[in-house]
């Protein structure tokens, strides 16, 4: 095997998961090939280094609130979301009647009924817009399953 | 943690409850991965408390998209996924120390020649030079070196062949070494 083969099978020769058969191909490689003996030496290095990168042990009282607090963060999501849903009805509710009195309103100009007719289209098109190109960015997101 | 077919069993009944509204259900695999969850973001991010945080969003993150699960993909493989997006997307937000500083830092710690001190700054070096590797290469180092897991049990938990864990390996610690070379002249 030329050096190259026999470096992809470095690190698993050198953590013991390699089979007997590639074992012994390497191991006899490693008598000949100084370059790769080398490499060989500053990977247990860097083993040994990582490897004393130990996690730090977290409080007992963290753990014990641990799932309170994650329930706490799911029920206070459904409360935005169901709270969400009647302020937008709510919303649309109000708007669709305002809109309306606005529209059948003799006293107003006809003017000034188009111009609040053009701003309220404009304000539907760079919303679509918007919820567009933020569905557009998020299934090209590499990272979708994540919120910001 | 070893992951035989059992626990996958136990996690597929209990996640199957849990996407029916089953909260218990859902405390039942909180309670058994949030050691993991923590000490896995823990080797990405560095700091205990941020690790901590993000725990705890990937098990929310996982319960609002439990309806997205894929039973075929099993669970400790799509919560990794998760949990590990999340520490990068951290780190993506996140102002790191500029190299400078780091490398200042670690000539201050040698000259005290304080060898507790001297090992703090390498690891610190670690996290630095662990930053400047891809993330394909970067998270089998973090499941390997410092979480201590077998090739198959990454090859399971990343769903890619055995060859291609220990080529990234490979990699990944040439770069480390090539990176951490001057600093750690004694060692290397």
């Amino acid at each position: 095997m030329k050096c190259d083969e026999i470096k992809s099978y470095l690190a698993g020769y050198l953590d013991d998961e390699l089979n007997s058969e590639f074992r012994k191909i390497v191991e006899e490689h490693l008598q000949t090939c100084t370059e790769c003996a080398v490499e060989l030496e500053e990977m247990k290095k860097i083993r040994k280094v990582l490897r004393k990168m130990s996690t730090p042990k977290m409080p007992d009282a963290f753990w014990q609130t641990y799932w309170e607090k994650i329930y706490n963060k799911i029920e206070r999501g459904i409360g935005w979301i169901i709270f969400s849903i009647g302020a937008i009805i709510l919303l649309a509710f109000g708007a669709y009647h305002l809109i309306a009195d606005f529209f059948i309103d003799p006293s107003i100009s006809i003017l000034v009924r188009i111009a609040v007719c053009a701003i309220i289209i404009g304000l539907i098109i760079l919303i679509v817009s918007i919820v567009r190109e933020r569905f557009f960015a998020l299934r090209h997101e590499r990272y979708k399953e994540v919120e910001r | 943690m070893g992951y035989n077919e059992r626990d996958r069993n136990i996690d597929l009944s209990d996640l199957s409850y849990a996407k029916d509204g089953d909260k218990e259900a859902f405390r039942r695999i909180v309670e058994r991965y949030k050691k993991w969850a923590y000490e896995v973001a823990y080797s990405f991010i560095g700091d205990s408390m941020t690790a901590y945080d993000i725990s705890q969003k990937a098990f929310v993150r996982v319960w609002k998209n439990l309806y997205k699960w894929d039973k075929k993909k099993g669970f400790r493989s799509w919560f990794y996924t998760i949990l590990r997006n999340l520490c990068y997307n951290y780190e993506r937000d996140t102002a790191h120390r500029g190299e400078q500083e780091l490398i200042e830092a670690f000539y201050t710690a040698a000259e005290s020649a304080d060898k507790e001190i001297l090992e703090t700054e390498m690891i610190r070096q670690v996290w630095a030079a662990l930053d400047k590797i891809p993330h394909e290469q970067r998270e089998i180092v973090v499941l390997v070196d410092i979480r201590n897991m077998k090739y198959q049990e990454v090859a399971d938990l990343l769903d890619i062949p055995i060859g291609t864990v220990m080529s990234r390996l490979y990699y990944a610690r040439k770069k480390l070494a090539d990176i951490l070379r001057p600093f750690m002249e004694g060692e290397l």
